[in-house]
């Protein structure tokens, strides 16, 4: 073999072996960087699959947090939204039934804002529901639906009577209740029997008068001097709510809403009769007396009364007496006496007020009575019952 | 230099629904008149003329804290309101009830 030959193949083993180390170091270095991809992806997936094991664990966790919370809320919800069915008494009147009247009222108050119990009233017996009572009836459903906006706590039924599911669609229990009216429209008809029932917690004269808008119209035309003095009664039961009815000093034993009152008015054709009843949920004239005047000076006046042991019908009474002079409070105004103003005013009609577990009464000729009550009415209704044709253009249909 | 008279009309310069005592009770309140209206134009005129009539109507509590108010609050003189006040209403009993604010005479 010669020189050359020798050295070509010496150079060409070189070349292979070159080659071949090339190759090997390049399968070494892809071997090495496929394990490393592998280790990586192993590394990634193991990562991957601890999260997700992890993830798996948390969303276990979760669900079976939220599946106890849920059985706990189930729990709770069903509690809140297992309904105490309310009976609407067959009567509803604050001054011919007034002890199954208050109770019923209480009822409500106690399951729904006491017990936190859903009510559902049960209006299948409902026959009679005087204007008063359903003032009261409709402030206290507006008190459990608006306590609490979530849990509106107080539902019903329609009434079977159709008198009365007209009335409740009147006055717009129906619209408090967010459920369907279920007849048409009354037809404008003035005076109407029955209005909506207005709101507020302030003194808004304006209610004063939109009330007389909505109950008469504008072909019936009240006497201005009886207009003014009802303007007053109420303008003025609106500004001792906010003063007087809500103190902080006493509780009621429920949630109330602050200085909120209520207000409807009503026509008894039959009778020719306007009514006007004005309803707040505080303490009550009784409660609230002893905040407002000195001890002695309360009993200088219910002495002059002969009453010495007086019940919550004979306080409201004294209430009514207590004029501004004989006060601490030399700017104190009538007071309570704005109320009787309309009374004397038209001549004829009758002012009650039930407040607390009292009664007070006052008729045109200037006889007062007063008298105690079992029940706690929770607050106070101011009822005017005047002759609606003394005081008006208003000749009946 | 003071004007010689203001008029203040309730119903057209105030509301034509006064009610409450207290600027809280509501916006058409006694304290409202008496600090906006009243007083302002006491201080401005010699003689101030409330024209009473056109409105809904007037609690006692509104018309003690805006007219009982200027001797109570404001510090003046039942004496100079009866020289440089004038109530006009048809209704002489509100304008009466109002003068016994002032005067802190008793009202029955």
């Amino acid at each position: 073999m010669s020189d050359d030959h020798k050295s070509s193949n010496t150079s060409l083993r070189h070349l292979i072996e070159e080659r071949f180390r090339s190759n090997l170091q390049s399968k070494q270095k892809r071997q090495a960087r496929r394990r490393l991809e592998t280790r990586r992806a192993q590394h990634a997936a193991a990562k991957r699959l601890q999260e997700g094991i992890e993830s798996n664990k948390a969303v276990v966790a979760v669900r079976r947090k939220l599946k106890s919370e849920a059985r706990g809320k189930t729990a709770r919800v069903k509690e809140r939204t297992s309904r105490f069915e309310l009976l609407v008494p067959e009567t509803l009147d604050l001054f011919t039934e007034y002890d199954q009247t208050a109770r019923f009222l209480a009822g409500i108050r106690d399951i729904a804002l006491r017990k936190r119990r859903n009510v559902q009233l049960i209006f299948d017996d409902a026959k009679n529901i005087h204007p008063g009572a359903m003032l009261c009836l409709v402030s206290e459903c507006y008190r459990c639906r608006n306590i609490d906006s979530k849990n509106p706590r107080v539902s019903g039924n329609y009434p079977a009577d159709p008198r009365i599911k007209r009335i409740l669609q009147d006055i717009g229990f129906f619209d408090l209740l967010e459920v369907h009216n279920p007849l048409p429209l009354q037809s404008d008809n003035f005076p109407l029997e029955y209005i909506k029932v207005f709101s507020g917690n302030r003194a808004v004269g304006e209610q004063a008068d939109r009330l007389k808008a909505a109950l008469l119209g504008d072909a019936i035309q009240m006497d201005p001097a009886a207009s003014t003095k009802l303007y007053r009664g109420l303008t003025e039961a609106m500004t001792n709510v906010v003063h007087h009815a809500y103190p902080s000093e006493i509780s009621s034993g429920v949630a109330r809403l602050k200085n909120r009152w209520w207000l409807v008015g009503h026509v008894d054709k039959d009778k020719r009769e306007l009514m006007v009843m004005f309803f707040d949920q505080g303490v009550g004239i009784p409660a609230t007396l002893p905040l407002r005047y000195p001890g002695e000076y309360l009993n200088t006046i219910l002495a002059g009364l002969h009453l010495l042991d007086p019940n919550d019908g004979d306080l409201i009474r004294a209430a009514m007496r207590i004029t501004r002079s004989q006060t601490s409070e030399s700017h104190r105004g009538r007071g309570l006496n704005d109320f009787r103003a309309f009374i004397n005013e038209c001549g004829g009609g009758s002012l009650r007020i039930i407040s607390r577990r009292g009664l007070y009464t006052y008729t045109a000729d200037g006889n007062e009575t007063s008298a105690a009550l079992k029940v706690n009415l929770g607050g106070t209704l101011i009822e005017w019952t005047v002759p609606l044709e003394s005081i008006s253009n208003w000749r009946g249909d | 230099m003071k004007a010689e008279r203001l008029i203040i009309n309730v119903a057209r310069d105030f509301s034509k629904f006064p009610a409450g005592r207290f600027n809280e009770d509501g916006d058409f309140s006694g304290q409202r008149f008496r600090e906006q209206l009243l007083s302002r134009d006491l201080s401005k005129a010699k003689t101030v003329i409330v024209e009473l009539d056109g409105t809904a109507g007037y609690g006692s509590s509104f018309l003690e804290e805006a007219f009982g108010g200027m001797v109570r609050v404001q510090k003046f003189k039942p004496a100079e309101l009866h020289e440089r006040l004038v109530l006009k209403s048809v209704d002489t009993s509100l304008t009466a009830e109002i003068w016994e604010y002032i005067d802190n005479k008793e009202i029955r």
